[in-house]
């Protein structure tokens, strides 16, 4: 066993990574959300000597320290064989401030501009109850924009005014973030743009695709499928009377929408399309709201409307049917001599008087009667609204995937993984050692380049005694995993695998709830950052 | 510095002992339960055997249309094949760096060859306490030996030693035996006063 001694102390070997290249020690996987430049206080960890949060401090600014300790001691020559070089560095350097004054400049301007209004507009309610932003996914994109600039904007100022004896952690998370967000945008600008050409020059060809896809399967195709219902579908003989009651109540209501759609809308459709195709190209001049998120909001929004007459029929549908279901329910509780405690929640027996019993028995036969038709027409727009609600979901998806994918920290964990670090290792390296040492004694190491350093890091020494190889630790850092760089896509997959799961879905249809999309507020940039912040 | 076997009845597992640090490895062989002494391995190194199959893509991949499913499906086959061969465990290592932490290591790669090597580490200052639990594994009840440590904001996380093989008893008792010596260690010496 070993025998050390309290007093003993031994040598951790580390790379000292100089302060430009961005690369830092964590203890822990680092919070690359939102607000990675809040610095979130990590808990006291036991007063134990060893690796801690201050140790790992100490070694971050290692290089800073090494240079305040170095730099009286530089020698004339040095300066002057590289004063030539300074001064390209110098222009260069002078070049870069004025270009990121100036694009500070140009965002602190459309900041002051578009930001107020815009989240003004996107936070009317409208009847005094709903939030305008919650009624349409474009509105809600717009904020989500406006909130991606505002702390573009937050982000840029501190970063603009680097101190030399700053945090190197910090700075590198917060490059991390902004650069992300700006690489983001540019992409959906440019993404935006391309299809925003495309949309401008076949607008009329699209609007009259889109115009026959209308006509022909949210118009007509229900109206036909309403008729078969009506007409004993499938050699079923559903109720005459309800069955031609709902099946001219739904024509009527699907002739009206039609009716509006082709008298208002399509006239306009073509020029509607040249508009979107305009936004999605040119609306990031104003305030930086365009590009292919806008479209893809722009066009969810289309989608809802052009079907609010099935969503209408689906809501009227899945009163009948839950409140048949409910009756039927309740009325079988009848028959078998239980009823329902409202106060416990939960099934009692329960003695009927005999005319009870009998009028239980009458409309527990109206209502079996009549529940296979209201179901066949509740099936009919439940299985509509569900091919509704899986285009939306994949169009929110598609979104989501633009507005906040990792992409800056998943090219830079592979091209630097050490800038990116979810903890630290000891790597063994071997060195030769004098026979008679107890410790290895080498020379001053500033390892600023890559590992390498310690694979060259065999010193010699003057051995009288057969040198003897040994392994020594020399710390690392560990580059993050990729499942914690889609942290945030995680949480975003597990909130739309609940609410979109399929036996969730299922068992909604049976029941005769009301299927929705999932809540914008759930999807929302802030709340995973939120969220990052909890955890 | 030199590795021992302290354990008779099982043999992959080695010691070994330095001045910096102490490793503990488990390999991925054991000897047959039934007292034969017959060694049983999971790894296989490139025998004959694996060479068939480069045999049957290099003759199937000209015989099938260019660009149509059954060459995509004969690409995916392979590598799923190179990746299942190459990531073979070989061995796993809890190593103790005294004052520092403990270190869990798992190499994989083409047997003998060592490919990827992961890592992770804990810190004394975040390190609880190292526990032998047992848990349900398929059909099977297996001990483990686990690290605990802090989590962000107070929480326990797990760090499972040995996770791939997952050695049976006698070892995680002699690796649990050395680590609450060093635990202890440790905690003796922070108690003091500075």
């Amino acid at each position: 066993m070993m025998h050390r001694e309290a007093t003993g102390y031994n040598i951790v070997y580390y790379h000292r990574h100089p302060a430009s290249s961005l690369r830092f020690y964590s203890i822990d996987a680092p919070n690359l959300g939102v607000d990675a430049f809040n610095d979130v206080a990590t808990p006291m960890s036991r007063q134990r000597s060893g690796i801690n949060q201050d140790v790992v401090k100490q070694l971050n600014v290692a290089s800073i320290i090494n240079a305040a300790v170095l730099k009286p001691s530089s020698t004339s020559s040095v300066l002057n064989v590289t004063h030539s070089g300074s001064t390209i560095n110098h222009t260069t350097k002078t070049i870069t401030i004025q270009m990121s004054t100036l694009l500070f400049k140009a965002l602190s301007m459309s900041q002051s501009t578009f930001s107020r209004p815009a989240q003004s507009i996107c936070n009317t309610h409208v009847l005094s109850k709903f939030l305008l932003k919650d009624m349409s996914l474009s509105v809600q994109q717009m904020d989500v924009r406006v909130e991606q600039l505002a702390i573009l904007w937050r982000q840029m100022a501190a970063l603009r005014f680097r101190k030399e004896g700053g945090r190197v952690e910090i700075y590198s998370k917060e490059y991390t973030s902004f650069f992300n967000t700006v690489w983001l945008i540019l992409n959906d600008i440019t993404i935006g743009y391309a299809f925003g050409n495309f949309l401008c020059e076949n607008h009329e060809v699209l609007a009259t695709i889109l115009k026959e896809f209308v006509e022909d399967i949210l118009i007509l195709w229900p109206q036909r499928a309403l008729c078969w219902l009506d007409s004993w579908p499938a050699g079923l003989k559903l109720n005459t009377e309800l069955s031609s009651f709902y099946s001219g109540t739904f024509v009527d209501l699907v002739n009206v929408w039609g009716g509006v759609l082709r008298h208002i809308i399509f006239p306009y459709l073509s020029n509607t399309i040249y508009i979107f195709g305009l936004v999605s190209s040119f609306g990031a001049l104003i305030g930086g709201m365009g590009g292919m998120t806008m479209s893809i909001a722009l066009f969810y929004d289309m989608f809802v409307f052009f079907t609010l007459h099935i969503y209408v029929c689906y809501v009227i549908a899945v009163v009948a049917f839950e409140k048949a279901l409910w009756g039927l329910g309740s009325l079988w509780r009848l028959f078998r001599g239980k009823r329902f405690n409202v106060l416990r929640n939960r099934t009692d027996s329960w003695e009927y008087d005999t005319d009870q019993l009998l009028f239980g028995t009458i409309l527990f036969t109206l209502l079996a009667f009549l529940f296979p038709t209201v179901l066949a027409y509740y099936a009919l727009f439940a299985l509509l609204r569900l091919s509704m609600i899986l285009t939306q979901a994949s169009l929110e998806i598609q979104l989501a995937f633009m507005n906040h994918f990792p992409l800056f920290a998943l090219v830079l964990r592979l091209k630097d993984p050490w800038r990116v670090p979810g903890g630290m290792y000891f790597d063994f390296v071997e060195v030769i050692v004098h026979a008679d040492a107890n410790e290895v004694a080498s020379g001053g190491e500033d390892e600023s380049n890559s590992n390498e350093a310690s694979r060259r890091s065999r010193r010699q020494f003057e051995y009288t005694k057969d040198p003897v190889t040994t392994l020594i630790p020399v710390m690392k850092n560990q580059p993050v995993t990729f499942q914690r760089i889609f942290f945030q896509y995680t949480r975003l997959w597990s909130q739309l695998a609940s609410h979109y799961h399929p036996f969730r879905l299922l068992k909604s249809l049976l029941l005769g709830r009301l299927l929705v999309p999932i809540p914008g507020s759930e999807i929302r940039y802030d709340k995973i950052g939120n969220h990052s912040k909890e955890s | 510095m030199q590795r021992v076997h302290p354990l008779q009845t099982n043999p992959e597992f080695s010691i070994l002992r330095t001045d910096y640090f102490h490793e503990y490895r488990v390999e991925n062989w054991h000897l047959a339960r039934d007292g034969s002494g017959s060694v049983i391995r999971h790894t296989s190194p490139w025998s004959w055997k694996h060479s068939i199959i480069p045999l049957i893509i290099s003759i199937s991949w000209p015989k099938v249309r260019a660009g149509s499913f059954a060459r995509a499906l004969i690409l995916l086959t392979t590598i799923f094949f190179v990746w299942t061969r190459c990531t073979q465990v070989i061995h796993e290592s809890v190593i103790v760096l005294p004052e520092h932490g403990i270190q869990l290591e798992t190499h994989k790669g083409l047997p003998p060859l060592t490919l990827f090597i992961t890592r992770r580490f804990v810190p004394y200052t975040i390190l609880r306490d190292v526990v032998i639990n047992e848990g349900i594994k398929r059909w099977d009840i297996r001990y483990y030996l686990v690290a605990l440590k802090e989590g962000a904001t107070g929480s326990v996380g797990l760090e499972v030693c040995f996770p791939n093989i997952l050695p049976h008893f006698p070892i995680l008792l002699q690796v649990y035996r050395d680590l609450r010596e060093f635990v202890a260690l440790q905690m003796s010496l922070s108690s003091q006063p500075p």
